[in-house]
């Protein structure tokens, strides 16, 4: 018989790897099409480097951060758990 | 987890030190050490080390002048000691012994606090009390979104170091706890490349923050 405590831990494991997976699936797409679009206008612009390069590593680190705030959550959820706290 | 939690040195009157704040300490030495031996013999008959400076500075330069125009050449100094500071804090992580004292979440605040209120000061100082006039812009309706916006950018700034550098050292750790022999080593590199870009992107969006504040209403 699954106590209360056991459910909340189960819960959390499952959903911090769901969770990490599904954000990392999500900022992997967006990271994938940003560098290609950057690719291609590098191609037919060659001499705009240097400002492709630092708008790219900006937007790449706004879409980074969006799956570290999820692994920011199941790091809490793994390590830090306030709920199992909460039931006895 | 236990490697990468803070852990306590000393404590002072029961304050407990951790960690974090003497390789804090450590990395203002490194810094200051090296600036001053860096600066000491400059000269109009540049050395290497001369050019290598020049150059990062001409490059932060680039960008504030490219964001703000001219005004923006007197807040390359802070954009680029933010990024300094943050640079070197990752990387001391590969002196043996050492763990990267932006892996504790209250440094990444502290440093992201510092970075959006000298916008607000940057800001006031520039445009008085017109300055708080682009909370009710385009409409005052736009109030709470404006201030929420406000409220997201040190939480955002300071979690994506925090985030990154922690991740990194976790999974560094488990590597480390599996195959200690070669293995964490590529791992390694690549954390010093992650701890660049995050120095990088963290003294640009500072500039940029900035440049939002001092700039034209658009």
């Amino acid at each position: 018989m699954l106590t209360g405590k056991a459910l909340v831990i189960i819960a959390s494991i499952i959903s911090a790897g769901f969770g990490m997976g599904i954000a990392v699936l999500g900022g992997a797409l967006g990271e994938g099409n940003a560098v290609s679009k950057a690719m291609e206008s590098l191609g037919r612009q060659p001499e705009a480097q240097s400002s492709i390069m630092t708008i790219l590593l900006l937007g790449l680190a706004f879409i980074e951060s969006l799956v570290i705030f999820m692994l920011v959550v199941a790091l809490v959820l793994l390590f830090v758990n306030p709920f199992v706290g909460m039931v006895q | 987890m236990e490697e990468v939690t803070p852990r306590v040195v000393f404590s002072i009157l029961g304050i407990p030190v951790t960690d974090v704040v003497t390789t804090t300490w450590i990395v203002m030495a490194i810094i200051v050490f090296v600036g001053w031996i860096l600066t000491r013999s400059l000269s109009t008959k540049t050395s290497k080390m001369q050019v290598l400076l020049e150059s990062l500075i001409e490059f932060y330069e680039n960008i504030a002048v490219q964001v703000m125009g001219e005004e923006g050449k007197k807040f390359v100094p802070l954009a680029i000691s933010i990024g300094l500071f943050i640079l070197f804090s990752n990387w001391i992580e590969v002196i043996p012994g050492f763990h990267a004292p932006t892996r504790d979440l209250s440094t990444t605040i502290a440093l992201a606090i510092v970075a959006v209120s000298s916008t607000y000061i940057a800001g006031i100082r520039k445009k008085g009390l017109h300055f708080f006039k682009k909370y009710i812009e385009p409409n005052p309706i736009f109030l709470p979104i404006n201030i929420l916006e406000e409220l997201v950018r040190p939480v955002s700034l300071a979690f994506r170091l925090f985030g990154n550098v922690l991740g990194e050292e976790i999974v560094i750790a488990i590597l480390v706890m599996i195959v200690p022999l070669i293995l964490p080593i590529p791992m390694i590199l690549l954390g010093l490349f992650t701890g660049l870009i995050q120095a990088f992107i963290f003294s640009l969006l500072t500039l940029l923050y900035v440049a939002g504040a001092v700039g034209e209403e658009t």
